[in-house]
């Protein structure tokens, strides 16, 4: 008898959870997002005289634009994308896995999906990652570099 | 003396080597970002006006290693590395990548393996190789594009003594999005001029059996005729 009252409240518990919302509301980075990033990003990297891949990634680290400027070399191209999803799965810049190995957390090399390699940052809007862009060719700041100049763009996102 | 010797031998090699040089190394052509972009420009177009329901498009150069990848909106998350894989299986083979989903359905299994070996082998239809003058300089991959696979009639066309009376039948067969297996199983008046549009459709089909299709019939006929 007490089991099956208890067995009730639980019921009459989990229904009046139900009142509260299951689902949130996300941002999703477009095509169109991408594009513009990776134009601000290649500018730049032009500008420098720099040969780099550039990727984007969406909110779940998957690839959904990549551009390798002429001449660069080729394995920056899996450079650049495991940069992006590092940041873009662990919503931080890359950097901070380097640093963390530099420092003496060796352990850091084995985190899954992670590259502990600098130049790939969060592309943020409202306090939201959405997506992340990694840049790999020349040196780690300048990849950073470039990298961040492509993710600044998205401060001017609208719906 | 000896070192003189030794010098004087290596000058006599490099020489040698030298003057053999332009046979060596040969002329290549590659493709470039600014191509790339083309290329992925004319498939996103080609894309919208089929009604494609999104697509990842990848362009690789002729080492097989990524130069531009597109996902349009919308398009599952996973085609963005089976374009790069089958594009990358195109520059590499220098071949449509049909050849190999062909190969492979038509019996040859085993060719299933040659992914243990090269990164990324992707024997499925949709990477083509970029042919400059002749030469791969790229192959470009394309996932995520494919329609319904469920099939119905998109037109038709009818020449003939009251061709308008007969042609209603497929407008019919349009309007409620049905394939052409509606047609050859609808019983039709016997004799009659509109009976000829069964047996198009019957005809249509005859050609276009799958590979597997026809496996099934002919040993379903063959089994038949022993009983």
């Amino acid at each position: 008898m007490i089991h099956s009252m208890v067995f009730a409240i639980a019921i009459l518990g989990a229904m009046v959870g139900t009142t509260q919302a299951q689902l949130i509301e996300k941002q999703a980075l477009t095509l169109k997002g991408a594009k513009q990033i990776v134009a601000v990003a290649e500018a730049k990297a032009k500008l420098e005289g720099a040969r780099v891949v550039i990727a984007v990634v969406d909110e779940g680290g998957n690839l959904l634009l990549l551009q390798r400027l002429d001449d660069t070399q080729v394995a920056s191209v899996n450079v650049g994308i495991d940069k992006a999803r590092t940041a873009a799965i662990f919503r931080r810049p890359s950097k901070v896995f380097e640093e963390q190995v530099r420092n003496g957390r060796v352990a850091a090399l084995a985190l899954h999906g992670a590259v502990p390699l600098q130049g790939g940052v969060p592309i943020v809007v409202e306090g939201q990652v959405i997506g992340a862009i990694g840049v790999s060719g020349e040196t780690p700041d300048q990849d950073e570099d470039i990298a961040l100049a492509g993710a600044a763009v998205a401060a001017s996102f609208t719906k | 003396m000896r070192y003189l010797l030794t010098t004087l031998t290596a000058a006599a090699i490099a020489m040698s080597a030298s003057t053999g040089y332009a046979e060596s190394v040969a002329d290549k052509r590659g493709l470039m970002l600014e191509g790339a972009r083309q290329v992925i420009a004319a498939t996103v177009d080609a894309a919208r006006k089929a009604d494609a329901p999104g697509g990842s498009i990848a362009v690789v150069d002729e080492g097989g290693n990524l130069l531009a990848l597109e996902r349009l909106d919308h398009t599952f998350a996973a085609s963005a590395n089976i374009a790069i894989g089958k594009a990358r299986t195109a520059a590499l083979f220098k071949k449509s990548t049909k050849v190999f989903e062909d190969a492979i359905k038509n019996g040859r299994t085993s060719m299933v393996t040659l992914g243990g070996d090269l990164q990324n082998f992707t024997p499925l239809q949709g990477g083509i190789p970029l042919e400059w003058e002749g030469k791969v300089v790229g192959a470009i991959g394309v996932s995520g594009a494919a329609q319904d696979p469920r099939c119905h009639h998109c037109g038709s066309s009818c020449v003939a003594h009251h061709a308008g009376d007969m042609i209603n039948e497929f407008s019919v067969l349009m309007k409620a999005g049905a394939g052409a297996k509606t047609i050859a199983g609808t019983i039709h008046p016997y004799p009659t001029q509109a009976e000829v549009n069964k047996k198009v459709v019957n005809l249509w089909r005859k050609a276009h059996f799958t590979n597997g299709q026809k496996n099934i019939l002919t040993k379903w006929f063959a089994w038949t005729r022993k009983r």
